[in-house]
């Protein structure tokens, strides 16, 4: 398989250094990081390696003590609440641990949220939202509410949320971590096959090695620093874990 | 985001919390009511005030005497100058913007009979084809006109004056009398008569005044020109009997002052001190009723503007209401803020989203308030009616009036009160960090 090499994600330098006190916590030391587009991407690492600080940074959700961050050649440690909303609104998707849905929507509602603030037409977003909720194999569910869905499928319409819009990136932030085993596994699987169809990139932060398998390439991090980067076998992948999981399945 | 959606979401957040939203309404409505209700009253003051002047005579009408200082200065050397109330004048006068029409009356002092009884009165000489314009309400009867015999309208006091002049208590029982069945003679003068009267002219009455307007209850209106003739073929038949003593100079001034009063009419209520100012420069003494409801407007503005401001207390009560519950609302919904701002929201929606929910809490209690107001005016006008009918003073007039503009600016006011009550919370909601927002658990 061969991919275009193209720089999504360029960090340079970045340092963050959070000030509790009188004392200083480094987060991030110095970090120096390059993701291709399409790639599936993960930081793996402990609690407290600063994995998440380095996501919210990508995501534009904490600003850098030092150093770049461009995403896409868009410097986006220099961009303001609202240019950053806007950039959010246009190139990024987000996955939460504890999922985030509005509880007070249907999985088809929320699946629209993202659709809704760029002011699409109910018709028209109802529809895409409808499809996506069907890609993660929830059709059946679209008019129930987060709280009469299982832990699996409402992480399932939080991918569907981070999908809808097309984005070119979609950050993950232990998406499995409150799930099973079992599910979590579902759940790695349908981010894998969605993100691979539209060859958009994935940068999943997990501390679960068993997550890391499903990717590309995975960075180890560890007390502020990348440990090591390492490169996997796409097509590996796919005849490791995903066929396999494939075809158990389709036997149910 | 669109506008739909967006006030879509609005409502739904709002009916999620039931129980605070109807907290909150309620506080906008008791201070919406409060303010509508009292300035109500303050209105319907000015109303009831503005019937009573009406009863009173029509507000648009201006009265005109002449000023007798200057009679008095003019005693005969030099006549330039001198204002007369005469036809050039009423000319004059209907010139003017806005006026509609001048009339001028000249007052005879008169006796009228009726078999036996006697009665004194003011015979009003005036232009029939003016007065059909001045729009008198009658409760019998039609207005007079030039073409009949000595055809005259009554006041309707006038049938009550009269008296038996032989009876010992003249005035203890007033007779009952019909004008329109009853012979009704008239003498152009108000001379006692010993024995023998000379024979009068026989009354044609058409039509009586209303009851509602006192104005011209005591007069007899007649043509001007017709009475004059009347009046000159009284003086030629009955000269001895005529009052000569000091005819000469009276004569004079008679035709000088060919009009005892003048009434102007003028187009709307607004123009009627703006008229009244011109004939003032001219001359003459002009006074109006609204006069009075110029003191009067001041007055009222004054208290509307207290009772508005009691009422604008408890309105700002439930704006600080609003206030609260929107600022315990982002403490709710920190988590979904961020969520939202995360998965895309804009700053301007989250600001928007909560400018349109204290808006609707603004909104909603502003209505519920007017609907409120009325009630509370329909019951405040009940009570002060029923107990003015038994008073049997002033029935129909009402204390509490809420005009279609009134509910209006209340509706108004209180959803502006609910947006600037909700722009701090707004302001502070797009300013949360996204991320702090995630992390709460």
């Amino acid at each position: 398989m061969t991919k275009s090499k193209e720089a999504v994600i360029e960090i340079r330098d970045l340092r963050k250094v959070y000030r509790i006190g009188n004392e200083k916590v480094v987060a991030l030391n110095k970090i120096n990081l390059t993701i291709q587009k399409g790639e599936i991407c993960c930081v793996l690492g402990t609690s407290g390696s600063g994995k998440s600080t380095l996501l919210n940074m990508m995501a534009g959700l904490e600003k850098p003590s030092k150093g770049t961050i461009m995403i896409k050649k868009s410097p986006i440690e220099k961009m303001n609440e609202k240019k950053l909303a806007k950039f959010r609104q246009k190139h990024i998707g987000f996955i939460f641990q504890s999922y985030n849905l509005l509880p007070a929507l249907t999985a088809v509602e929320n699946v629209s949220m993202p659709l809704i603030f760029r002011g699409m037409p109910k018709f028209k977003r109802q529809h895409i939202a409808t499809k996506y909720l069907d890609m993660v194999g929830l059709k059946d569910r679209i008019r129930h509410k987060p709280t009469q869905m299982s832990g699996g499928q409402q992480q399932r319409v939080g991918i569907a949320r981070a999908f809808v819009g097309n984005p070119e990136i979609i950050f993950a932030d232990e998406p499995t971590g409150n799930l099973d085993t079992k599910t979590s596994i579902e759940v790695m699987h349908i981010m894998w096959k969605m993100a691979r169809e539209k060859d958009q990139t994935i940068v999943i932060v997990t501390h679960d090695p068993e997550v890391a398998l499903y990717a590309d390439k995975v960075i180890h991090i560890r007390d502020g620093d990348i440990q090591s980067i390492e490169i996997r076998d796409e097509d590996d992948v796919l005849e490791k874990y995903i066929k396999p999981y494939e075809e158990t399945y389709a036997n149910d | 985001m669109n506008s739909l959606d967006l006030a879509l979401m609005g409502i739904k957040n709002l009916l999620r919390r039931k129980a605070r939203t109807i907290l909150t309404v309620l506080g906008v409505m008791i201070g919406t009511a409060s303010i509508v209700v009292m300035v109500s009253l303050g209105l319907g003051m000015d109303r009831a005030f503005e019937q009573q002047l009406e009863s009173y005579g029509s507000l648009t009408l201006i009265d005109i005497y002449n000023n007798m200082m200057y009679e008095m200065s003019g005693d005969g050397s030099s006549s330039e100058g001198q204002l007369y109330l005469n036809d050039d004048a009423i000319a004059q006068i209907e010139a003017m913007d806005h006026v509609e029409f001048a009339i001028g009356f000249k007052r005879f002092d008169s006796k009228i009979y009726s078999g036996k009884y006697e009665s004194y009165t003011n015979v009003k000489g005036v232009d029939f084809d003016k007065l059909a314009l001045m729009g008198i309400d009658l409760s019998q009867g039609t207005m007079p006109s030039k073409e009949g015999q000595y055809e005259a309208l009554f006041g309707f006091q006038v049938s009550q004056n009269f008296y038996d002049p032989n009876s010992r208590t003249p005035y203890m029982n007033p007779p009952q009398i019909d004008i329109f069945e009853s012979k009704i003679e008239l003498l152009p003068t108000s001379q006692y008569f010993e024995g023998r009267r000379p024979r009068g002219y026989v009354l044609n009455p058409t039509g009586i005044t209303s009851e509602d307007d006192w104005n011209y209850a005591w007069d007899i209106f007649m043509d001007y020109e017709t009475f004059e003739k009347l009046k000159a073929d009284f003086d030629r038949k009955n000269r001895t009997n005529s009052d000569t003593q000091n005819g000469g100079s009276r004569r004079k001034e008679e035709d000088k002052n060919q009009y005892d009063e003048m009434k102007v009419s003028v187009d709307e209520v607004d123009n009627v001190q703006e008229v009244q100012q011109q004939i003032k420069d001219m001359g003459f003494e002009a006074y109006s009723l609204t006069d009075a409801l110029e003191n009067m407007n001041q007055t009222s503005s004054l208290i509307q503007m207290i009772l508005g401001g009691i009422g604008g207390v408890s309105l700002f009560v439930a704006a600080i209401g609003i206030t609260n519950t929107m600022v315990m609302s982002i403490y709710e919904r920190t988590k979904e803020i961020g969520v939202m701002k995360v998965i895309g929201a804009q700053l301007k929606d989250i600001k928007r989203l909560f400018l349109f929910e204290a808006a609707m809490l603004g909104l909603i209690g502003g209505s519920f308030g007017i609907g409120i107001s009325y009630g509370i005016s329909l019951v405040i006008n009940k009570l002060v009616s029923g107990m003015g009918g038994e008073m049997g003073y002033m029935g129909a007039s009402i204390l509490s009036y809420i005009p279609a503009w009134l509910a209006l600016a209340g509706l108004g006011f209180a959803t502006m009160i609910g947006l600037i009550a909700g722009y701090y919370p707004a302001v502070r909601a797009t300013k949360l960090s996204a991320l702090e927002a995630i992390r709460t658990e």
